[in-house]
């Protein structure tokens, strides 16, 4: 096998792994798993959920030198998703419809005589403005009287943080960073205290269930032999589905929400922002684009409205759900909301650090949006400008940054609270660091502001 | 809650669940606790879906019968 590497987040499932061949993403079916795709196949139910977006679609590759393992079934070449997003950087309507996906997947399985026989959220990714199932090889036939073996997978990678999310603070979404498998469902009970239990759904699948772990942790079960009816085995997919679905999460007030009404620009230099912005891109012609600091996404919308695949990342949880929200009602294919924060992005995680893609190894990006960004990082971060070059050297391979002064009112803001040990602040530092390691392009003055654009080629990549 | 206190759960439990299945070739460990837990909330919620299929049925039986005469 020549240039072939291995995905490393799929080495768990025996039943096959991804690679990488030439560049293109391929999927191994072992021979174990071969009964199991055939069903999936002709029972209908791969077309089923292939029709209702659901599962990723692929072809079976015929060209078999690809792969000259013994244990190799099939080969298949599922539909390229360009930006694999983590379910710590989703918001909570991400997060709810990708565990309801699941759960419709799930249902519908069923009906075709299969189940999952895994659940994780990791197994969702968002294409084209919708969540959709990424393991084809997570299905197996369905025997009468099996217990539902993803379900302890199910409550710790959807149900404990959307019911944290729901009734605690956004904020433990997080958890999911140091929890690879999940939120322990006795920290998610612990956290959620005993209020929560006058939920049917949380006092049962994360109550009693972290009770019950509890209960049998040292005991010898034979749970290999554990058997449920076929109605409890419904049963426990329903109450799981109406849990889920009666979730709420009301976004109330945001860090930047207010943040274009609040800022120093007429409605004049507000518009030409956007003229400047959409120059650029057409210029440029980038396939993808990384806004960083997005807010709800108006100039992430600039790119995506011109059928660029963007993602729209901030590091407030309330304008990342509105910038959702607003996605679905347009129903917008080309755009991602996403929540990140970028002085702490994410990190390479699991097994060898490499399970999970850090951010900067997701990139680089085509093209960079850093506007109206520049100070918060200077300044609420203190990272000089050479910190910041260093990072967008690593991400992008154009960048269009906004130049704030110090005499801006959001800058004097920011200032009004601290101490001004920013003497290197200024626009003539700023040039001298990113023109180490970037081109600058074209330099545009924002009439009616004090703010200036800057087209940057990264002279590195 | 205490674990004296989770024992008539655990028995109901075993009533619900008995006898056996061959091993499937799970990947995941769906662990003991997740596995015995499930079998009692699928059981209710199975339970109370039943009754209200044939609730419905009960009613429509009635509704039909009280119209006729």
């Amino acid at each position: 096998m020549k240039n072939q590497n291995t995905i490393p987040s799929s080495f768990r499932d025996p039943s096959g792994f991804l690679f990488l061949y030439n560049g293109e993403l391929f999927r191994q079916i072992n021979n174990s798993y071969k009964d199991e795709y055939d069903f999936l196949k002709n029972s209908g139910l791969y077309e089923k959920l292939v029709q209702n977006k659901l599962l990723i679609q692929h072809k079976e590759v015929e060209n078999v030198e690809i792969s000259n393992d013994k244990k190799c079934y099939k080969i298949i070449k599922p539909e390229k998703i360009n930006f694999i997003s983590y379910p710590y950087e989703w918001s909570f309507t991400q997060f709810k419809q990708a565990a309801l996906t699941t759960l419709e997947i799930q249902k519908i399985a069923f009906e075709y005589g299969m189940t999952l026989k895994d659940a994780s959220a990791y197994n969702i990714q968002f294409f084209e403005g919708k969540p959709i199932f990424i393991d084809t090889l997570s299905f197996e036939k369905y025997h009468e009287g099996q217990i539902w073996k993803p379900y302890r997978q199910f409550c710790q990678h959807f149900l404990a943080p959307l019911a944290l999310i729901s009734n605690k603070d956004i904020r433990l979404n997080q958890l999911l960073r140091i929890y690879i498998d999940g939120i322990p469902l006795d920290l998610t009970s612990d956290l959620l205290g005993k209020g929560s239990r006058f939920s049917f759904s949380l006092l049962s699948h994360i109550h009693l269930h972290a009770k019950s772990q509890k209960h049998y942790e040292n005991k010898q079960v034979k749970t290999k032999e554990k058997k449920i009816g076929k109605n409890s085995f419904i049963g426990l997919i329903e109450s799981l589905y109406s849990g889920v679905k009666k979730m709420k999460w009301t976004p109330e007030k945001t860090e930047w929400g207010e943040y274009y009404s609040d800022t120093n620009y007429s409605k004049v230099s507000f518009n030409r922002k956007k003229e400047i912005i959409s120059k650029v891109i057409d210029e440029i012609k980038p396939n993808n684009v990384w806004d960083l600091g997005a807010n709800k996404g108006i100039f992430s919308r600039i790119a995506s409205d011109k059928n660029i695949e963007t993602i729209s990342f901030d590091i407030d949880p309330i304008a990342v759900e509105k910038n959702y929200l607003e996605m679905i009602e347009k129903n917008e294919k080309r755009i991602l909301p996403l929540i990140l924060d970028l002085t702490n992005p994410s990190p390479g995680l699991g097994w060898e650090n490499v399970e999970r893609d850090s951010l900067i190894n997701r990139g680089p990006s085509d093209l960079v949006f850093a506007l109206a960004l520049i100070h918060h990082l200077s300044i609420s971060n203190n990272l000089p400008f050479s910190k910041i070059v260093s990072f967008f050297k690593r991400i992008c391979k154009n960048l269009i940054i906004e130049f704030v002064p110090k005499s801006d009112s959001q800058v004097q803001r920011l200032l009004s609270t601290r101490e001004d040990i920013f003497d290197e602040y200024n626009l003539s530092n700023f040039e001298k660091e990113f023109s180490k390691n970037f081109v600058i392009k074209n330099k545009i003055e924002l009439e009616e502001s004090e703010r200036i654009f800057f087209v940057m080629e990264n002279k590195t990549i | 809650m205490n674990r004296f206190k989770l024992i008539p759960i655990f028995s109901i439990l075993l009533v619900f669940g008995g006898s056996t299945i061959s091993d499937a070739y799970a990947y995941i460990d769906p662990g003991s606790g997740s596995v015995m837990i499930q079998g009692l909330i699928g059981a209710l919620v199975g339970a109370g879906i039943a009754i209200k299929l044939y609730w419905a049925k009960i009613r429509m039986a009635l509704e039909t019968k009280f119209s006729k005469s």
